[in-house]
């Protein structure tokens, strides 16, 4: 062990520490938690008009002094969350959590992921997107209009974080599995008009990351998740636009998928699995990793002891075979 | 890096199928630096295991098969590197030299069957020798030593060869079963010529199936792990890797997949490239969460 992990494992530590010593304050918001947000959208957000919601935090751990658990919903005002590394490689990921598009969840996958790789040198943002469900007009497309513009912003701030926008890439959990492969494969797509020099600038990311996501909209897809999306009895065209695995052509990014083989709540075959045959299909670089345990939702608490705690790895020598990377990859 | 001394006879005399059979086992290299052995075996008239002993037994086995598409074995790279790197977490490894299918044997397309079969069955009865658990003992193979393991996985309880001593009263069950880069199908996007060479001229459709290890899953065939490169150009993933994972889902076996980006055909099992390293890491972990594993 050398003296940097020494040091590393102090700062952990003493993390760990400050969130068992306190509990949430009113806006759900703990003093670990990175003060640094970027609202998305100039104004009201596309499709916006009428709507009137306020984020709710509501924490879900058992027990809050072991683990914090958080989730929001009613995301009236989507944001970036800023995650600084103390030694910035110069890349960039884009973070969008899971939580069946009807909540985002904030603890496990987002933030203890972010935090994970801020030690690898890499900027993390974390999108808190809108849920589709919300009353916006224009419910499907509600996640990855945030998901173009969030790309963009973070392209636009590049000067300002010290990030290099060729190396911006997105990783994506779940539900935001599917907000990740919509972007891979639709970043192109016109979804909101135009509105400020930001909307410019190119919203292809340069790697996706896939965790045990949502795919498909069709057989074999996570109900919820559909239901929430499309609304109840969605028309076979709207299933087949949303479903992503039917739209990987050349200009999809290099791209990483974890899941576990007992996952029974998003069923591997129909979505991870279909996803890395079309990206074959397509040509488009791409590696899986299927644990034949872990179940769904793992991020890095549930992995613990378990070998699918070694994704965080697994994504990082891929991103840095990749050149994406550049920190100290173990 | 020493060749392991320790050597254990297959057959006590003339091998299944071999009357008339003379071969003198030939080794040569692929590698001209005399610091960095890669050999491979051919004609292979004496089938034996290699006993690799680690530093540390946690009391885990495995078998260990080198590919060579079933015309030669590859026994450093994908043999004694992974007995090595095997060794370094405690595990004691049995590096199988086996007799190739095309090389005048009777039966010839059981040949590697018979000599895994006899391997597993020495090395239980052989168990309390070798200091090792009989029922934390598996099997890995690359390429075509990978469609052997497969074939092992899927068809250990098979009758291929008359009972010649009381070792073959003992089970030829491997606990687990790795397969990496393997050939599984003898149908299209098989490797030609490890089909060739397994099958010989009757290449009829139903015998094909019956070499194709996809084909042989059962719920009874056992947990096992699969790695291959996504670039791997030798042996086509899909009809390969990725059928054999399909079929295993299938039957609700326990399976873990891993598909690296890049993993040209050949990475290994083994500490000296970065790749080799990761597919050992992976492995082992897995290994030691199914409880065969003690140290990793």
């Amino acid at each position: 062990m050398d003296r940097r992990t020494v040091l590393g494992l102090g700062a952990a530590t003493l993390a760990t520490m400050a969130a068992r010593a306190e509990s949430m304050k009113p806006d759900g918001s703990l003093s670990t938690d990175p003060t640094e947000t970027i609202p998305l959208w100039p104004a009201t957000p596309p499709g916006g008009e009428g709507v009137h919601l306020t984020a709710r935090i509501v924490e879900r751990s058992p027990d809050p002094n072991a683990y914090h658990d958080r989730y929001v919903d009613s995301v009236g005002m989507p944001i970036l969350i800023v995650f600084r590394p103390s030694r910035p490689d110069g890349s960039a990921i884009l973070l969008c959590p899971g939580g069946g598009y009807v909540r985002t969840v904030i603890d496990k996958e987002a933030f203890e992921s972010a935090r994970r790789f801020n030690a690898a040198g890499i900027t993390v943002f974390v999108l808190r997107y809108r849920l589709p469900g919300e009353g916006w007009a224009n419910r499907s497309d509600v996640p990855l209009q945030d998901a173009q513009r969030a790309l963009r912003l973070i392209r636009s701030y590049a000067d300002h974080y010290g990030i290099d926008s060729s190396r911006v890439g997105i990783l994506g959990f779940s539900a935001g599995g599917h907000v990740v492969a919509s972007l891979i494969t639709r970043h192109a797509d016109t979804v909101y008009s135009v509105s400020d020099a930001a909307d410019r600038i190119d919203a292809r990311p340069a790697f996706a990351g896939l965790m045990y996501p949502v795919v498909t909209m069709g057989d074999g897809t996570h109900g919820g998740s559909r239901a929430m999306l499309l609304g109840a009895n969605p028309s076979p065209q709207a299933i087949a636009e949303y479903s992503c695995e039917r739209h990987v052509a050349s200009a999809v990014p290099p791209t990483f998928l974890c899941l576990a083989r007992d996952d029974e709540a998003v069923p591997p075959l129909a979505n991870g699995l279909a996803m890395y045959e079309a990206l074959a299909a397509a040509k488009i670089p791409s590696e899986l990793h299927v644990f034949q345990e872990g179940g769904h939702g793992f991020g890095i608490r549930l992995a613990a002891g378990k070998p699918c705690a070694s994704w965080p790895d697994l994504f990082l020598k891929w991103g840095k075979e990749g050149g994406w990377f550049r920190g100290e990859v173990h | 890096m020493a060749d392991p001394t320790e050597i254990v006879r297959l057959w006590p005399s003339t091998p299944p199928g071999g009357e008339g059979v003379k071969l003198v086992t030939k080794m040569e290299s692929f590698s001209q630096n005399l610091a960095n052995h890669d050999r491979f075996l051919r004609d292979v008239g004496d089938p034996h295991l290699w006993v690799c002993r680690p530093p540390k037994p946690d009391g885990s086995a495995v078998l260990v098969i080198a590919g060579g598409g079933y015309t030669v074995i590859v026994i450093d790279h994908e043999g004694f590197e992974t007995a090595r790197r095997l060794n370094a977490a405690g595990v004691t490894a049995f590096v199988l030299q086996y007799r190739l299918p095309g090389e005048g044997w009777a039966n010839s397309a059981d040949v590697p069957l018979q000599d895994m079969q006899r391997a597993m069955r020495l090395i239980r009865a052989n168990a309390k020798r070798f200091a090792i658990d009989p029922t934390r003992l598996g099997v890995i193979g690359f390429s075509a030593g990978g469609h052997m393991s497969a074939t092992l996985a899927t068809r250990y309880d098979e009758k291929v060869y008359a009972p010649v001593d009381a070792a073959d009263q003992c089970d030829a069950r491997p606990a687990f079963a790795g397969m990496i880069y393997p050939v599984i199908t003898m149908g299209p996007g098989t490797h030609a010529d490890s089909r060739d060479r397994l099958i010989g001229s009757d290449q009829s459709a139903a015998r094909l199936e019956a070499y194709s290890c996809d084909k042989r899953v059962t719920p009874r065939t056992v947990p096992s792990f699969i790695s291959f490169g996504g670039n791997d150009t030798l042996v086509p993933p899909w009809p390969n890797s990725m059928a054999m994972y399909k079929a295993l889902v299938t039957a609700n076996v326990p399976v873990e997949l891993h598909a690296f980006e890049d993993g040209p055909h050949g990475f290994g099992l083994t500490g000296d490239s970065p790749k080799g390293e990761l597919n050992a890491k992976l492995f082992l972990a897995w290994g030691a969460r199914g409880g065969w594993f003690k140290s990793a």
